[in-house]
């Protein structure tokens, strides 16, 4: 079976944009990809398991590349990616919208990026005291 | 202190009440606190966690795998590929704390036909306006001043204006007192993840406050597993529950899992329609006309994300302030709704550089929604693992529903002044001019490539006088165990067509007062 740590790690490669900010922030981005995964129901979390593998798997069969998603070089892997997407399969087409989901989630909501896409929330609700963050336990200490 | 968290239990726990309540969302809280303060001894039962207003995060990133159940993604399938994914709240108040707030009391004709359909004899609207009337008065509903409508609030109203379409205005249960001014300016990513400001009256900030005030108990992380039963006569009546103590992702642990025993007088089960069926199931309680998990209706929706040319900036506002309305007889209303970065990010229909040049973009996007009203039910079927086996089927009809959807709302965004539309299909991402609208239905999409969401599952343990029709009977108690009640979503007989919070807490606020009658 892959390793969703690594399955996703070469993933972050393809899905993520090139800026200055993108290496500092992939361990994070990372972690916090991998916490989204770990909540996904049981039979979900299965099949993805199932997935990744045969993904990573296909890679080997794939003419520009010739060895598994995880172990091609980064433009490799967007290359791989963008043709299975050419491929149209339905359920293909849901595992990669899921697993750049994540990814993208995890990237887009580290607030190291918002000053990059214009976002912000107001100094004045952060006077107030009402948003902090350091209260909520991200970690998952499940099985 | 009458709050306790896994943290705080190292061995078995036994307790003992009166009412025991699975869940502390809009019907549990609600239930809990209404028979509390009648003198009741009530114990909540609560899978999730305690999160209070102070500890509300604006990192979506800690906030979603902690409030929500599977982090917001629990995907529903059913037949030729269509999936829909569903959200629901997993803390002390359940979705409420997570909702948008909007406040709708079910139309009247929708009550005049559960009433005639189920026998449901008080369900005309003056039989309900006295429920209706003490959950808006607690909750403290009122529409949303324009003065914290968000900008493209303003662009909905104007294109709807220029397409002659009707909107309304959205009522919420706010509370426009100190700190409200800062939240609701900038409410739309905050709201989902909870109100940091209690501006927003979720179940948590006030039916649980005041069940706890009254004196009732709550266990968090703690999932009830089973309903406990005994024999009387040939029916059986309810006398408590049992269950694991849970982590933050709702499983016990790889060593020595705790378990809890609560013997009660009765059982208020309020886990909402997906979980309140699957809990039914594993305690063997299913009903012989075989209704429990049937009916299952989840005003599946649909969003658009348009850019304007001027910034927006969407998030300064309230979540919601207006609705079109137009088209709610054809069972489709349109709607507003801004989403944090992340979350916008998820829902992108591409990645790499063409995602990142449209989330440069993020000050200019707006992001609208249809809901439709389905005309068929799925089921949440019994299941072994510890989640339940969901199925929905879209079927043509609900199909051509939302595909005309997804037309009149890219209609609404060119008539608003959007410049590019990123759609929710598969195989047509984008559309930059009105006359591409038609392009929409000629695709002919299969329901395999609309992206589907809700967060409204109601109806799997329906409300009826009929034996054979319903699951629980107008009084909401089960129809073979005595002493087990029924008050969430799942009692519903139908959709409600609008967002269906405030019917869930007038009807349990029904059943709680019935109850009330009862002697145990
Ligand atoms: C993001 C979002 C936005 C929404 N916006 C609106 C809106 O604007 N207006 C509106 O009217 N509706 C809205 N809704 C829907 C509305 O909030 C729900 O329909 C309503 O809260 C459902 O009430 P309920 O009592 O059935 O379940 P919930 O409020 O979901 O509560 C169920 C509780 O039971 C607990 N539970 C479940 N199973 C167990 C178990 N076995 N043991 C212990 N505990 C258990 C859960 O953890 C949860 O806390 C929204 C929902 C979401 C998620």
């Amino acid at each position: 079976m892959s390793n969703p740590e690594k399955f996703l790690q070469a993933f972050m490669g393809v899905v993520l944009p090139k800026i200055p900010e993108q290496e500092a922030m992939a361990q994070q981005t990372l972690a916090s990809a991998l916490v989204m995964l770990g909540a996904l129901p049981v039979r979900l979390h299965r099949v993805l398991r199932a997935a990744m593998t045969l993904f990573d798997l296909g890679g080997i069969g794939y003419r520009c590349g010739g060895r598994p998603f995880t172990r091609m070089n980064v433009d490799q892997r967007q290359r791989y990616v963008a043709w299975i997407q050419r491929l149209q399969i339905g359920p293909l087409l849901d595992f990669i919208k899921l697993m750049s989901g994540l990814l993208m989630f995890a990237f887009y909501q580290d607030p190291r990026l918002w000053p990059r896409i214009g976002y912000a929330i107001d100094a004045d609700i952060i006077k107030q005291g009402v948003v902090r963050d350091e209260h909520l336990d991200p970690r998952t200490d499940s099985q | 202190m009458n709050i306790w968290t896994p943290e705080q239990i190292h061995s078995e726990v036994r307790e003992q009440c009166d009412v025991c309540v699975v869940g502390t969302g809009a019907g549990g809280a609600v239930s809990g606190a209404i028979l509390a303060q009648a003198g009741l001894d009530v114990l909540f039962l609560e899978e999730g966690p305690m999160v209070k207003t102070e500890a509300f995060s604006s990192d979506a990133r800690r906030s979603i795998p902690t409030l929500y159940r599977h982090s917001g993604i629990t995907p529903i399938a059913g037949r030729r590929g269509s999936r829909v994914i569903f959200s629901e709240g997993r803390c002390v108040g359940g979705s409420t704390v997570l909702n948008a707030g909007i406040c709708y009391r079910t139309p009247r004709h929708v009550l005049e036909q559960w009433q005639t359909q189920e026998g449901l004899k008080d369900f005309g609207p003056e039989g309900l306006d006295p429920y209706f009337q003490q959950v808006e008065q607690r909750i403290s509903v009122q529409e949303v001043p324009r003065a914290f409508w968000s900008r493209d609030t303003f662009l909905l109203e104007e294109g709807a204006k220029r397409l002659g379409w009707h909107t309304t205005p959205i009522k919420r249960n706010i509370r426009l007192e100190e700190g409200a001014a800062s939240c609701l300016s900038q409410c739309s990513t905050l709201c989902t993840q909870g109100c940091p400001t209690a501006t927003k009256q979720s179940a948590l900030i006030t039916y649980m406050e005041d069940a706890l005030a009254a004196g009732a108990r709550l266990y968090t992380g703690a999932r009830a597993e089973s309903v406990l039963t005994e024999p009387l006569k040939n029916r059986r009546q309810a006398r408590g529950v049992q269950g694991w103590i849970v982590d933050r992702n709702g499983k016990t642990g790889k060593r020595a899992p705790i378990p809890f025993h609560v013997q009660a007088k009765a059982v208020v089960l309020a886990g909402g329609a997906i979980q309140t069926p699957h809990l039914l199931f594993r305690s063997g309680l299913s009903t012989r006309n075989g209704q429990v998990g049937q009916n299952l209706y989840l005003h599946p929706n649909t969003k658009i994300i348009g850019l304007f040319d001027e910034p927006i900036e969407a998030w300064r506002g309230s979540i919601q302030g207006l609705q079109v309305d137009q088209f709610a007889d054809e069972g489709c209303t349109f709607f507003i709704t801004f989403l944090p970065p992340g979350i916008m990010a998820f829902g992108l229909p591409m990645h790499g550089e063409p995602a990142y040049e449209v989330m440069q973009q993020y000050r200019h996007l707006a992001h609208w929604g249809v809901l439709i009203e389905d005309t068929h039910s799925g089921a949440v079927l019994p299941a072994r693992g510890p989640d339940p086996n969901i199925r929905y089927d879209i079927t043509p009809a609900d199909r051509e529903r939302i595909l005309t959807g997804i037309e009149r709302l890219a209609t609404l965004f060119f008539s608003a002044g959007a410049r590019r539309l990123l759609l929710p299909l598969k195989r047509l991402h984008e559309i930059r001019q009105p006359e591409e609208v038609r392009k929409i239905k000629g695709l002919d999409p299969p329901v395999s490539d609309i992206d589907l969401f809700t967060v409204h599952a109601m109806g799997t343990c329906r409300m009826s006088a009929s034996v054979a029709r319903g699951v629980v009977n107008p009084s909401q108690e089960h129809f073979e165990v005595d002493r087990l009640f029924i008050s969430d979503a799942s009692v519903f007989p139908g959709p409600t067509r609008v967002n269906p919070m405030l019917t869930i807490m007038a009807l349990a606020t029904r059943a709680a007062t019935n109850l009330l009658q009862r002697t145990f």
